[in-house]
């Protein structure tokens, strides 16, 4: 079942959590709401579920108009940050409960009880009351919950948040083949962007009560559609240039500070094309290397800079770069020999410069 | 003896003297309240028990030894065995109204509604009037003649009542009083109870497809079962050490039938000057309530939860 919204706004005393946000999440896909806190994400998935009602715009369940529907006439089934247990009833009673309210048949509710419970490996834990469970089995039961009611739509907010870092990659996984055996629509939000792009067969990222973008993981990440995505996905954030643009002898370069980046032709037609007489210039931590690594490819740009921070995570290593006072974010071959203060020559490849304009922020091309 | 048996009575040496070093450096912070504690608390307690052992003159003194006779006469006496019932009813009409009234007023004052905090400061009021001034207020509310509770009575054509003169009344009447004077107390707990059970667990609800009845059984109730078991344990132990608006409405009467405990014990000590009696009553009052207490913690066990 699709879910749409369609031109929503919600504001909350002074602030404008959601603007003319218009989203289409497909039938049986599964949609990521990502964005920094007081993006409005939250608001867009509960006015969703019914919780809080829109300002103005509406929203649609398969087609239907449910912007003026109880919660309980929506069909739809909420996985919540805190899980939100009934912490006096046992597992059974908790995933059983949507099923009683809707006056089910007790054979009915027993089987499809079971039948979560074993997608969900809870069989043994039937008995249990919540406060005798990890985090993580809390988690399974708040998720059997949902899909035990076999609802039109899952709406999920951050439910990994809770979870150490271990059993939340794990869930990760078990959420998506979940979700590709059941084939439901799933809105799911979270500030955490490795969830985003792990997750979500398609993304959209807001900031500030506003849509962003839409697009799969590699979409947003490659081809960001304003300065705002493309510093909010990928980590450590890409570094941004800003300066004005140079040309001569028909090669056109930005001039930043003391950086000088020499732009491809084609990155030069992009730009023309714009007609702008500064551009920022977004460059991500892998396009940046020693200078001696480059050898004898060409580079973009090169720079002196200081070691700042080293971070190392084994299988590379995030340098932070002092250029005076502006730091650069490298991602480095974790073979590279660096040490904090060190003064060293670095260099920027050409090929995946992303151009933006300075005043507007949308990408340019 | 080998070393490491020697380093282990060292290292308890210096626990030791830490330890004493410890409790000199809290005897100035906890003297004050032993002293209050001991004054007022303990040695009133540990006396009552040896008094109830002794008969005694008018004044309490020339203490002899009479051994448990108080204790068995406390128990076996007709008077005792109607204050404890007395106690009993009065304790029944005073704390499940409190509760359920509580609950309802709290539940009203829960609302999220411009202007809600004149309701909630007026349901809670009752906490800052004195059981005297609350006494006298109720005395001419119910006054036979002028009180507002029989012109009212008269006024709709119902029998009006001589509330505490009429024996059958009496204990209804100071029980009315009381439920008002613990109301507010009631209120403000149960509200309290009310902020704290998380607005996740009213949402996760609502989208289960859960009716405000529902909602109120499933949610509601569960998460105040601690805040009740509260209320209803401090409310017992209120109405087992009721006295002022006892004495000021009805000195016990009439025919006894609002002497509870306590009343009977002030009976006993103040007006017949029978101290060991007296104790003897105290005693077992403590007892009654402290097994009372307990009772109400296993029973409840059984269904209060504690997040």
């Amino acid at each position: 079942m699709s879910v749409v919204f369609d031109h929503v706004t919600k504001r909350y005393g002074e602030v404008d959590a959601l603007v003319d946000f218009s989203l289409v999440a497909d039938d049986g896909e599964f949609m990521v709401l990502v964005g920094p806190s007081g993006c409005g994400k939250t608001t867009a998935l509960r006015i969703v579920a019914g919780l809080d009602d829109p300002d103005g715009g509406g929203v649609y369940i398969d087609g239907r108009d449910v912007t003026d529907l109880k919660p309980r006439e929506r069909d739809i089934a909420m996985v919540f940050q805190s899980y939100a247990l009934y912490p006096q009833m046992s597992v059974y009673d908790n995933i059983a409960f949507g099923l009683r309210t809707r006056r089910a048949s007790k054979g009915g509710i027993n089987q499809a009880v079971r039948n979560a419970a074993d997608l969900l490996g809870l069989s043994d834990l039937l008995k249990r009351k919540p406060g005798q469970l990890s985090g993580g089995q809390r988690q399974r039961v708040a998720l059997g919950r949902a899909i035990v009611r076999r609802p039109n739509a899952f709406l999920m907010d951050e439910p990994l948040s809770n979870l150490d870092a271990k059993l939340r990659a794990q869930t990760r996984i078990e959420l998506i083949r979940l979700h590709r055996q059941i084939q439901k629509t799933v809105l799911y939000v979270t500030h955490d962007q490795v969830e985003a792009m792990t997750m979500g067969e398609r993304i959209a990222v807001m900031d500030r009560g506003q849509l962003q973008q839409v697009g799969t993981a590699n979409e947003v990440y490659a081809q960001p559609a304003n300065l705002f995505v493309a510093q909010f996905i990928g980590t450590p954030a890409m570094t941004i240039f800003e300066g004005a643009l140079l040309e001569h002898a028909g090669v056109m370069a930005v001039e930043a500070d003391e950086l000088r980046v020499t732009l491809s032709a084609e990155q030069a037609n992009v730009v023309r094309a714009g007609g702008a007489d500064a551009v920022s210039v977004g460059v991500r931590p892998e396009h940046i290397d020693i200078a001696s690594q480059f050898g004898e490819r060409p580079a973009a740009a090169a720079f002196d800079a200081r070691v700042d921070v080293i971070e190392s995570l084994g299988n590379e290593i995030h340098a932070t770069l002092l250029m005076n006072a502006r730091s650069i974010i490298a991602r480095l071959d974790p073979d590279a020999s660096l040490r904090v203060g060190q003064d060293e020559r670095f260099a920027i490849a050409p090929d995946h410069l992303l151009l933006f304009d300075p005043k507007s922020g949308r990408r340019l091309g | 003896m080998s070393r490491a048996d020697a380093s282990l009575r060292v290292r308890r040496g210096r626990l030791i003297t830490r330890g004493a070093g410890e409790l000199l450096a809290a005897a100035p912070f906890l003297l004050p309240s032993l002293l209050l504690f001991g004054v007022f608390v303990f040695y009133p307690l540990v006396r009552s028990v040896y008094l109830g052992f002794h008969a005694t003159d008018p004044f309490g003194r020339r203490e002899v030894w009479i051994g448990i006779e108080q204790y068995r006469d406390v128990l076996t006496s007709s008077d005792f065995v109607n204050s404890l019932f007395v106690t009993g009813q009065f304790t029944l009409y005073t704390v499940i109204p409190a509760t359920a009234i509580g609950l309802y007023l709290a539940l009203l004052a829960h609302q999220r509604l411009p202007g809600i905090v004149v309701f909630r400061t007026i349901f809670s009021s009752t906490v800052a009037s004195s059981v005297a001034v609350s006494s006298v207020m109720f005395l001419l509310l119910l006054n036979p003649g002028i009180g507002v509770l029989n012109y009212l009575i008269d006024r709709t054509g119902g029998p009006t009542v001589s509330w505490l003169t009429d024996p059958a009344w009496a204990l209804p009447a100071v029980a009315m009083t009381t439920v008002w004077m613990n109301l507010g107390f009631a209120t403000i707990v149960i509200l309290a109870g009310l902020q704290n059970i998380p607005d996740d667990l009213y949402e996760a609800a609502r989208a289960d497809g859960a009716s405000p009845r529902d909602e109120f059984l499933h949610v509601t109730l569960p998460g105040l079962s601690p805040t009740l078991l509260f209320v209803s344990v401090v409310g017992v132990i209120f109405a087992f050490q009721s006295f002022g608006q006892i004495h000021i409405l009805t000195r016990g009467g009439p025919l006894d039938s609002t002497t509870v405990i306590v009343y009977s014990i002030y009976q006993e000590a103040f007006l017949h000057y029978n101290i060991g009696l007296a104790s003897a009553q105290a005693v077992v009052l403590f007892v009654i309530v402290l097994l009372l207490t307990l009772a109400q913690f296993a029973i409840a066990q059984r269904w209060v939860f504690y997040r």
